[in-house]
This record gives structure tokens, sequence and C-alpha cells, in this order.
């Protein structure tokens, strides 16, 4: 039998691909299921936003995808890797957490390194030899790092310690961590919490933005409606355990609200 | 076993040692304390720093026919007991530096090895866990004894058994520092796919470092009191001249030792009290 060569290519892998998946939360008795045979395919380049109640999920899911949280059952593909299954290696892992950059909820920095080496961090994973563990890093890697923090508005703060930041200003470095990550797959667990209406609305663009020019999948737990349809072109509603496809236009507004400002805008 | 059962064992426990050494007759103070307070008080009470600076340049010491036996000088004497004290010191200071440096060396890699969050082997962590615990256990003085028959008489001995003593203590607090440390950041450090060695200089260091030198300054100060024992066993500094001056009931010289010795440690206090405040 003569192996078979395919005549045409293969259709992309999707980014994320799950069949009859379910979830739980927390530990041991306190564990409680979150999601119940999911079916989700995310195409690469999407752009997904995921809403739905406090306590439904989402970060759940996030941890999932980030491989950090075990499958009750079903299978989950992400990145073309199956995540039911055990690691071939420590190897695997760490290339496929490589992959997949996360804005987690706690942001969790390195308050006493400085917002540029926080940024460097992302890039960990690039880099080869002793010489970036005592923060000597090569100067591109520099660059980009400090392009990344301009891009995220904190051009000014490289130096500055993480933890002298305002809870913002953190917001947004931990976004331009994963941002420097360079990841074909983006999560971001509600990554305008902290920030006002304006800062929301950049971060939010720029999300999108990231994702359209560099075809970056984006997977983004938002709760301010008014930011869905600037980041998403399609809406996951995680509630009672079932995800619901909504239209991005649906229950939600097609414009954002008009915001009231007391004092005049610059 | 609850709180309470634990707090009365502890009660228990005090009243069974009072109640034994009071029946063994072994609580007592002696013969004469107050007299004994007062003698000792006043014996030490002119330090013999004063003799160094005021007392008599010369004395000549005479038989009952006048005929001169000898001729004493108190105040170069004294001066030069304060030379050797100050060369004392000086050893007691380096004895504790250097041991509390080398401290340092041996309490890194166990602390790390011994820290349950950085998930080393595990024999291998049960092992610097042991290690570190037989280290703390056993009291500089002792260790000074060993280090005596090992290396002979003198510093090197001292600043050994300071050092093994030490690391048993700074590697037990690095370990419990590190596994104090929020997961959270290093997590975040894993995600970014980073390989060990990269999660520990980017994510662990960076937030433990701190707190090892912190230890590190505070185990400095506790040595430098240590070391001024240590000569009492042959292992250098000021405990030879400490064990002598008492040997030979010279109280005015203990009371010039025990002055340099408190002036020496609150001074060190201070600036390691400063210093540590800058590490946070």
């Amino acid at each position: 039998m003569s192996s078979a060569v395919l005549p045409f290519p293969r259709p992309p892998v999707p980014a994320i691909e799950a069949r009859g998946l379910c979830l739980a939360a927390g530990t041991g008795p306190a564990r409680v299921p979150v999601l119940h045979q999911a079916d989700l395919t995310v195409r690469r380049g999407e752009r997904v936003a995921l809403v739905g109640p406090n306590g439904a999920g989402k970060s759940t899911l996030l941890q999932a995808l980030a491989a950090r949280a075990a499958l009750a059952a079903g299978s989950l593909q992400v990145l073309g890797r199956e995540l039911s299954a055990p690691w071939a290696s420590r190897q695997a892992l760490r290339q496929f957490r490589r992959d997949v950059a996360w804005v987690q909820q706690g942001l969790h920095l390195q308050g006493r390194l400085s917002a540029l080496d926080n940024v460097l961090i992302g890039g960990a994973a690039r880099q080869h030899g002793p010489a970036a563990w005592i923060g000597r890093w090569p100067s591109d890697e520099r660059d980009a790092a400090a392009l990344a923090l301009a891009r995220v508005g904190l051009g000014g703060f490289a130096r500055r310690r993480a933890d002298s930041l305002s809870g913002g200003e953190r917001q947004k470095l931990a976004l331009a961590r994963a941002l420097h990550q360079r990841a074909p797959l983006m999560l971001a667990d509600e990554p305008t919490a902290a920030l006002d209406t304006r800062a929301s609305r950049q971060v939010a663009e720029l999300l999108a933005g990231l994702s359209v020019e560099s075809g970056q999948t984006l997977i983004c737990v938002l709760h301010d409606p008014s930011l869905v349809p600037v980041v998403a072109e399609r809406v996951l509603l995680l509630r009672e355990g079932r995800l619901h496809e909504e239209p991005p236009s649906g229950l939600l507004p097609q414009r954002p609200r008009q915001t009231l400002h007391p004092w005049p805008q610059r | 076993m609850s709180l309470r059962a634990m707090a009365l064992a502890w009660v228990a426990l005090l009243a069974l040692s009072l109640g034994t050494l009071a029946a063994d007759d072994d609580l007592g103070l002696g013969r004469h304390p107050w007299q004994n307070l007062v003698r000792t008080a006043g014996d030490m009470a002119v330090p013999s720093l004063v003799q160094a600076l005021w007392g008599e340049p010369r004395r000549d010491i005479r038989d009952e026919t006048g005929q001169v036996l000898r001729v004493a000088h108190p105040r170069e004497d004294e001066q030069r007991f304060l030379a050797g004290m100050a060369r004392a010191l000086w050893t007691t200071l380096r004895i504790a530096s250097l041991g509390t440096a080398l401290a340092a060396l041996i309490a890194l890699p166990l602390g790390l090895l011994g820290a349950r969050s950085l998930g080393a082997p595990a024999r291998l962590a049960a092992a610097a866990r042991g290690v570190l615990d037989a280290l703390r256990a056993v009291h500089t003085l002792v260790f000074g004894l060993l280090m005596v028959g090992i290396v002979g008489l003198g510093a090197t001995a001292g600043l050994l058994a300071v050092a093994l003593h030490s690391a048993g203590t700074l590697g037990k607090l690095l370990a419990e520092s590190i596994e104090a440390l929020d997961r959270g950041p290093i997590e975040a450090v894993e995600a970014t796919g980073a390989r060990p060695a990269q999660v520990f200089a980017l994510g662990v260091w960076p937030a433990v470092r701190p707190q090892f030198m912190g230890h590190i300054l505070y185990i400095w100060e506790f040595n430098l009191r240590d070391s001024t024992i240590l000569g009492l066993v042959g292992a250098g500094g000021l405990g030879l001249l400490l064990s002598e001056a008492m040997s030979l009931f010279q109280w005015a010289r203990l009371s010039t030792l025990l002055l340099a010795i408190v002036l020496m440690v609150t001074a060190f206090d201070a600036l390691s009290r400063q210093v540590r405040a800058r590490l946070q």
C-alpha cells in the first residue's frame, strides 16, 4: 500500500475545537460544574467575546484553554493540541504555553521589577542561555518590549517599578507583557476591568487591531457590553453550563453608549 | 491536639519544671546574693578604660624595708590591654562577617532544594531539609569545639562554626520565604512558556531576594553577638579575653570588654536596621 498523498492542502486546523467539553470549577467537595457538553469551534484569527454572569465559569474556561485546568470530560483541541491527553513532554507543554498569551484577572506582575522588565518576561521563551536570567536581554527584545509598552500607553513608564503603578496602569502592563509574547492565541480575562471609559476603549481597539493585523486569535472575557462590538466579531454567552452563540448585534447595543464627560474633552 | 490542650500542656510543663527544681533545692540564690551583687557591681563600676586614660604611669612595689621589688606601669598595661581588645574586636567582626557570608553560600543551594514549592526531587528535598535542621540544631559553640579539634585554634575554626550553624537558619528562612511567595506571578512567568531556570530567575528570585538579603543582615547581627563568646572555646576573637578576665577576677577589664561588646553590637544593629529598611 503506497503512502497516500493528499491532493489538496489540509484545511487549516481551527484555533479551538471542543467536543462534548465538560468543565468544573473549584477543588474537592466545593467543585461545581460550569460547562456541560459544549461544542465549540473558533477559527484562527477569529475575535470572540465571552460574556456571562459572575460565576458562570468564564475564567475556568480560559484556564482550560490555557491548559491550567483539568477537563472533566470531552475533548478540547487548542492550536492543534489535544488537552484531554497528558503532555508528551515538559517541552511540549512549554511550547504550548509559549503559543498562548494569557492575561489573567489577577495580572500577577513582578512588583519589584521595572515595567520594561515585566514586559520582557513575555518573551522569555524566545531566549536561550543564562544572559536573560540576570536581566541582560538582547537589544531587539528590549526595543520590542518598549514598543509593546508604548502601544498600551505606558511609553513613559519603562523604568518605573511595577508595584508603583496604579491599578489601570498595571492592567495595561499585564497586557503589554502578553502582547510581547507574540502568541498566535490571546486569552484575556476582563482586560479592561480597572480602566476608565476612554482607556477601556483604547485597549479594546488595540486588542482587536492586533488580531486583525497579525492574525492572532482572541478570546476576551468582557463585562462592558459597549466594548463587545469593538473587540469581537462573535459573541459567546456562557450561562448555566451552556455556551450560547449570540449575534454581536443581538441583545447588545449596536453602538457604544454616548458617555458623559463632566469635563470638556481635549 | 487542640490549641487549648496545647496551652494546658505548656502550663503543666512550667509547673513541673518549677516544682521539680524547687524539690531538688536547685532554685536557691546562693548564700549572700545581695552582698555578692553589690560587690560585683562595685568591682565592675570602674572599667579598666579609666586606668588606661588617667591611671598612674608608674607605681613602685616595695618590700617592708623600702626596697623596690618591681615597677608596675598600670596606665601602659591597660593601654596595651585596650590595643589587644581592639585586635580581638576586629577578629570577632571578621569571624562574624566571613562566617555569615559563607553561611549564605551554603544556605542558598540547600534552601532552594528544601523549598517545597520549587519542586526539587522529593528525596533530595528531604535530604536538604534534614541537613538544614541538623545544622540549626547544633549550637555555634559546639561547632566551635568541633572545628577547633579539626582545624586547630584560631579564627578559621570560629568562622566555620558560625557558617555551619547559620547556614541551617538561613537555609530554613530562605526555604520558608520561597514557600510563602504568591504563586500567581510565578505561574504567570510559567504561562509564557519559560523554562524552569527562567521561572526561577524571573519569577522567584526577584521576589525572594530582598527577603534573603534581610535575613542575611539579621543573622549577621546575631553572629556578631555569638562570635564574642567563640573565643571561650579557642575559636578566636573576644571570648578569649572574656574568659581570661573572668578567670583572673579582673572585673575592671571585664567591664571594659562588656562595654565594647555592647557598643559594637548596638552600632551594628542600628546600621543593619537602616539597610534592611531600604530593602523593602
